[in-house]
């Protein structure tokens, strides 16, 4: 059996096999190409209400729409490009005692983050 | 793209400069490449510079050097040059001996089309593999999570690390950090090297790329192994070829196949090169009587005990076992060859190397399992359902019906077996009895571990076995001058065992082959995993769920606050174990977080985050005035309980 031959044939199938499994493992981890989205409060721990949109979807509008317990306070319309984020800034100043919830939509998804100040 | 190809090349000369150079130079250095076939030496160096690297980063860990990539790379550099030295200067001295292998030579003799069927079966098997790989090569798998957690500490800190965890008390509080016996020093050493030199990161393609390659190796060890158990059969290479079919392209998939690679399971991965390997030196040092190949079978020995305890401890019982076959076998010689052995034994390679690893053990890195705790948990009476021994029938599922079937008679074959050679015959009947008997009936050798692990690693002496009675079989219907069969039935029965060999073993690959990769949900995770870690800090507490999320337990490899941080609620089986008192309050913090142990819970041990998945476990915080949801995804949301 020519052992150099099959060394040689089996290192070249390896390296072929390992760098296509580093392609496909790079497209896979780039999260921009799974449709998805999230948001968060910049500040989980304090009492301010500013939150961030970060989009990894194909859609590029959101809708947010802030309550407090289940009144509407404010609301509006970002533009957010895929693989971007936007912190939308919020006061807090005066509301005590309320759930403020952030609703999100985008493309019939919604999402919400709240907090109980 | 170019900074792609560029990191794609550091990589695979990483792996060259890691996992090849120091063993190949180890070799070399001490003119054992004589010894060996071509292909054995390339299967030899791989397994020794595994070895090797965990002792020279050790020897780093303890110096004033670190464990950087300057020393590792001096350190291998430093090495081979020594190598090299002993071997110009060695060689110059014998410049009469001839430097060709002699196996190299009688390779040669052998036909073409064996070399291509080999060269089909390993492009098949890796085929295969890769088709698997595809969907799993996203680091997402809870085993290589913990492992690259100790790999990413080793990386960052440059020293060598402490195993700890902590725990929750009975008081609910967090207890002081205590010892991990369960991870070894040498599962991550090889990990850790490669992404200092490299600068890889854990959380990519480079640990299942490089688990995937010392499982080709385990392959390639089978087969050369083969080679050299069935040296006096004349069908040798036929019985090797088989063996290849039989543990690669077949059964490619399933455990300890692929799955153990994909799934991180390193101590078992490297334990499946290494046993082969060691059992290899020890066949050649006995046939040779070479005293040198026998302190090399002891230096990789050494090298598995710093790597995986179970599979120290399954190759001790094999060797146990083999000395019991050898000794029933030749029991009129036994006395005789004794003293050869003790004469081979009491040789200076091998005292060498027995001194230098006793004085390793006791004064540079003791493994962590060598403690009472540890050796209490693998021997004794079976403490576990899991660990009361398998069912033939699933024994025979873990080994794949086909090759079951054919090694059942390739034992009964084997005891009979005597042109084979003593060794050869007492090692392949040790290596599968001391596994069966493992696996059945754990009790009769006082074996605590899970049942289906230690089986596992019976799927490669089946798979010699197995192909030894194939082989066998086809033979005997056609020796040499008469004909058993017609020759249109001997090629039926040829194709009807390969139908059956193959559909069982293709069988077995589509149904472990995955639908789909979880790359998707895991992302989801790590991106709230960065989220969390830029916005706590040590004093906050995190507790994840580790039911419903996907890459949970690379968390840790986020925060980089200790191998229990974040707490994680386990699966829920673990809650209710008979045999043993498990904490509660990782399962009542996020379950029912209003009761009174869950706040008691919360406040013994300071948790003011929670990870789960908003699909199943957000009602339960929805609902309370304390709980406020911070960050939300599809597959993951994050919880703060405010003060």
């Amino acid at each position: 059996m020519n052992n150099r031959l099959i060394i040689l044939a089996t290192s070249f199938f390896l390296l072929t096999s390992f760098v296509f499994l580093s392609v496909i493992e790079k497209k896979q981890a780039d999260i921009n190409t799974k449709n998805v989205w999230m948001i968060y409060f910049e500040n989980p721990k304090d009492k301010s209400l500013n939150f961030t949109i970060e989009n990894h979807s194909l859609s590029t509008n959101f809708h947010w729409e802030i309550l407090a317990d289940k009144d509407s306070v404010t609301q509006g319309n970002s533009v957010i490009a895929n693989g971007a984020k936007k912190t939308i800034p919020v006061s807090s100043d005066g509301i005590t005692n309320k759930k403020i919830t952030v609703i999100i939509t985008s493309d019939g998804n919604t999402k919400e983050i709240y907090k109980s100040l | 793209m170019p900074d792609f190809i560029f990191s794609q090349t550091i990589l695979y000369l990483t792996l060259i400069l890691v996992l090849f150079v120091p063993g190949f130079f180890l070799i070399l250095g001490t003119r054992m490449h004589k010894e060996f076939s071509l292909l054995e030496l390339f299967v030899l160096s791989f397994g020794s510079s595994i070895a090797l690297i965990d002792f020279l980063v050790i020897i780093l860990g303890k110096s004033p050097l670190g464990i950087t990539r300057n020393s590792i790379v001096g350190g291998i550099i430093l090495f081979s040059v020594i190598c090299l030295t002993v071997y110009f200067i060695f060689h110059r001295k014998n410049k009469d001996e001839s430097s060709i292998p002699a196996q190299t030579i009688s390779s040669s003799r052998i036909k073409k089309h064996s070399t291509i069927l080999v060269i089909t079966l390993l492009f098949l098997t890796i085929f295969i593999k890769t088709i698997y790989f595809k969907d799993a090569i996203f680091p997402t798998s809870t085993d290589l999570g913990h492992h690259m957690y100790w790999t990413r500490v080793i990386a960052v800190t440059g020293e060598l690390p402490k195993y700890e965890k902590v725990e929750i008390q009975e008081d609910f509080s967090l207890g002081k950090p205590s010892p991990i016996a369960d991870f070894i020093i040498g599962e991550h050493l090889p990990f850790a090297a490669i992404a200092i030199i490299s600068s890889a990161s854990v959380i990519s393609a480079f640990p299942v790329i490089t688990l995937f390659l010392i499982h080709l190796m385990s392959i390639l060890a089978i087969f050369v192994l083969t080679q050299a158990l069935f040296k006096n059969s004349k069908h040798q290479n036929a019985i090797a070829t088989a063996t290849l079919f039989l543990v690669g392209p077949l059964w490619a998939i399933a455990s300890p196949q692929a799955k153990f690679a994909s799934g991180g399971v390193i101590g078992n991965n490297i334990g499946n090169l290494l046993i082969p390997l060691i059992i290899l030196l020890f066949l050649k040092a006995l046939i040779e009587k070479k005293s040198k190949t026998l302190a090399y079978a002891l230096f990789l020995s050494f090298g598995l005990a710093y790597t995986h305890h179970l599979s120290t401890f399954v190759f001790a019982f094999i060797f146990f076992f083999t000395i019991i076959a050898y000794a029933i076998i030749n029991h009129k010689t036994i006395l005789q060859d004794a003293k050869e052995w003790m004469k081979l034994f009491f040789s200076p390679w091998v005292l060498g190397v027995l001194a230098a690893g006793i004085i390793f053990i006791l004064f540079l890195y003791t493994p962590t399992y060598l403690n009472t705790t540890a050796i209490d948990t693998a021997v004794g009476a079976p403490s576990k359902a899991t660990r009361t021994g398998l069912t033939f029938a699933e024994l025979k599922s873990t080994a794949g019906e086909a090759r079951f079937a054919f090694a059942l008679l390739g034992i009964v074959i084997l005891f009979f077996a005597r042109n084979l050679g003593k060794y050869s015959q007492a090692f392949l009947i040790g290596w599968i009895v001391a596994l069966t008997i493992m696996s059945l009936r754990p009790n009769w050798l006082f074996v605590d571990i899970p049942s289906n692990r230690v089986a596992s690693y019976i799927v490669f002496p089946i798979a010699i076995i197995a192909a030894y009675a194939l082989i066998k079989i086809l033979t005997t219907l056609k020796s040499e001058g008469k004909n058993y069969l017609n020759p249109i039935f001997l090629l039926a029965t040829f194709f009807v065992f390969l139908s059956f060999i193959a559909t069982s073993g293709l069988y077995d690959n589509a149904l472990a082959l995955n639908d789909d990769s979880s790359a998707n949900k895991a992302l989801q995770t790590y991106n709230a995993s960065e989220y969390i870690t830029k916005r706590s800090d040590a004093k906050d507490m995190i507790l994840k769920d580790h039911n419903y999320l996907a890459g949970d337990s690379w968390i840790k490899l986020f925060t980089m606050r200790g191998y229990s941080y974040p707490l994680s609620r386990g699966y829920f089986k673990r809650y209710e174990d008979e045999t043993k008192q498990r904490e509660q309050c990782t399962n009542f913090m996020i379950s029912t977080p209003t009761t009174t142990e869950a706040k008691q819970c919360y406040d013994g041990t300071g948790t003011d985050f929670i990870m789960i998945n908003p699909k199943i476990d957000s009602a339960q915080f929805s609902r309370l005035k304390e709980f406020w949801q911070v960050y939300s995804a599809d597959d993951i949301a994050i919880f703060h309980k405010a003060q």
